[in-house]
Parts: structure tokens; sequence; C-alpha cells
């Protein structure tokens, strides 16, 4: 959706070309107004965040795909709480972030009881999001992504929201709800455990 | 401070100009410090690779389809809808029905026997009639 200019010419009034995207905040009016079309431009403009947090978070697969959809079904239930303190993008990351959390805790349970080991580590090729890469992009992006999922839960949400969606350390502290101090140890660590392991990726 | 995060918060720009300065000028100095960097900017570089810009295609279009599902009442949840509907009416229309019968009965039957005897519409129990009901 793209907001037309109107340009006059004597009497007549012309609809020409779109000029400018529509701003969220338009967007989100009309999106509360049961506007559909407005509702679906949010879910595009915003996919890309919103898969770099939850696919960061749990890997890609039907996982992600139900927490991104449940992220945007948040939004819209709570579209008419939102006053835009934060911006659109930070307030879509928080929910992410959060469900992603739970859905790692959930995870956690039935892995526990269920799941051994072996079979977790035969998942990781479906994890890949680089299917255009060459051969070697997509081992690093595995071996990346194994070494992602071997941090904690928390320090995985600081590396996933700091390096990979790239929002300030602010910002993740905002995000997460805890201080910029915290962030940082906790970043710091993680990506010390990062590089060992990917420097050794076979003994870990 | 240590020097990960120092390095962390110089590669992103997030130092302010006094630091960034003694930053750079350990770097050209420090040759363990600028191999840290060069570590540090690896692993960003690959956690750049697995970093994915979407979901599987037409992501949009399922989301609203999900909505819209939400959005519609089943049938079971439609019936459990009505059936609480109807019962809170009843059961207000109870409560109202008995509390009418109380005050017909209270105000009918005098003031020999007890309040609660009176709504109920009990008949007056004296130890007379207990024997003769109990023989």
């Amino acid at each position: 959706m793209r907001v037309a200019a109107e340009r006059r010419f004597g009497d007549s009034a012309l609809l020409v070309e779109p000029v400018e995207p529509a701003s969220d905040r338009f967007l989100i009016d009309r999106a509360r107004a049961g506007d559909e079309r407005a509702f679906r431009e949010l879910v595009e403009r915003y996919e890309p965040r919103v898969a770099a947090t939850v696919v960061g978070m749990l890997g890609a697969g039907d996982e992600a795909e139900d927490v991104g959809q449940e992220t945007f079904i948040r939004l819209y239930r709570s579209l008419d709480r939102f006053r835009g303190d934060s911006s659109l993008g930070t307030y879509l990351t928080r929910i992410a972030i959060n469900l992603s959390l739970t859905a790692l805790k959930r995870r956690k349970r039935r892995t526990s009881r269920f799941v051994s080991r072996d079979e977790r580590e035969r998942e990781l090729p479906e994890t890949s999001v680089d299917p255009r890469g060459d051969l070697e992009r997509k081992e690093t992006a595995l071996e990346v992504r194994a070494a992602v999922e071997a941090l904690a839960p928390d320090h995985r949400a600081v590396v996933v929201l700091r390096m990979i969606d790239g929002l300030s350390t602010r910002e993740t502290a905002e995000i997460l709800g805890i201080p910029a101090g915290t962030v940082m140890s906790r970043l710091a660590r993680a990506m010390d455990r990062l590089e060992r392991a990917l420097k050794e990726p076979n003994d870990e | 401070m240590n020097d990960r995060e120092l390095l962390i918060l110089y590669r992103d720009g997030e130092l302010p100009e006094a630091q960034r300065a003694r930053v750079e000028e350990r770097l050209r100095t420090d040759s363990e410090l600028r191999a840290s960097l060069e570590r540090l900017e690896s692993v960003a570089a690959a956690l750049g690779l697995g970093a994915a810009t979407s979901f599987e295609p037409f992501f949009a279009a399922r989301v609203v389809a999900r909505l819209r599902q939400s959005r519609q009442v089943s049938p079971v949840e439609a019936m459990y809808e009505s059936l609480r509907w109807m019962f809170a009416r009843l059961a207000v229309a109870c409560v109202v029905l008995i509390l009418s019968l109380g005050v017909y009965s209270a105000l009918g039957g005098g003031y020999t026997r007890s309040l609660v005897d009176a709504m109920l519409g009990l008949p007056e129990a004296t130890l007379q009639t207990a024997l003769t009901l109990g023989g």
C-alpha cells in the first residue's frame, strides 16, 4: 500500500503514481480499522526482521514459522494498545524474542524427554538458511547454527539481537529488560564460546 | 570492561571518541589485541552468513489466513457461548422466582413462624404436630 499523491491541474484532480511507501503509523491505523491489506503490508515489511530474530533463536523450520506467525498475530491483537512509545520494529522484536525464549523452554522439556543428542544433530541440515550459497558457505552456516544452538538461551538472545539483528547495546538491553552491562558481559562470553566452537567445530 | 567487550563496542562504533582513540592507539602497538579484533570480525561475519531474511515464501498470506481462522468461532465454541448465555439468564430467573415465592410465603403466612419457615412455605411445627407426624 502506498500513499497516492493527488495533483491538481485546473479543476480536475488526478491521481498520479504512488510516491512514497505508507508510514507504519498509517498502516497501523488502517489495520486497527480492520483493513487486512494494511496488516498484510506490515507483515511483509517486518518479515525480514522477525525472521532474523526467530530463525536466529530457533533455527529454520516449522517451529520458527509458527513463532513468526504468532508474533504477528500478537501484534494484531495488541494494535489497540500499541501507542508507539517504541518503534514497531522494536515492539515486534520484543514479542519475537519472548516467544522464541518460550519455545526454547518448551523444546528443552521435549528434548530432554524424547529426543537424543544425535537426533538433534541430524536435524541441523534442515536449519540451513542459505540455500543459494556454495557448499563452503553452507557448511559454515551450519557450523555457526550448531555453535549458536549450543549457547544458553539468554546468551543466544543477546547474540541474535546484537550481532545478527544489528541492534545497539541500549536497544538490546531495553528489549531483554536487563542492564547494558549485562548485555555486554553475556555477549563477550558468548562470542568467546562461538570463537572457540568455530575454530574447532569437530571438538564440540 | 574487559578487552573483549571493548573490542565489540569499538567494532560497532559505540565507544565515545576519546575511548575510541585510545583503542586505536592500542591496536597500533598491541598485536594480540589486533588478532583478537580479527577473530571477532570473523565470528561476526560467520554469524551474518547464518542470518535469515525471510520465512518460507507466502509467509504474509499464511499469517493473514491464520488470523482469519482465529477470528472464526468454531461450532463447539459457539455452542458453549450459547449455553453460557442461556444458563446465566436461567440462573437469574431462578433466583428471582425463589425470592418472589419467599416474599409471597412470608407475607401470606403471618408472623407466628420463623422467617425462614415462612419464606420456604413450611407448615408451623410445634411439639404437638411433631408427635402427630411421628405417631
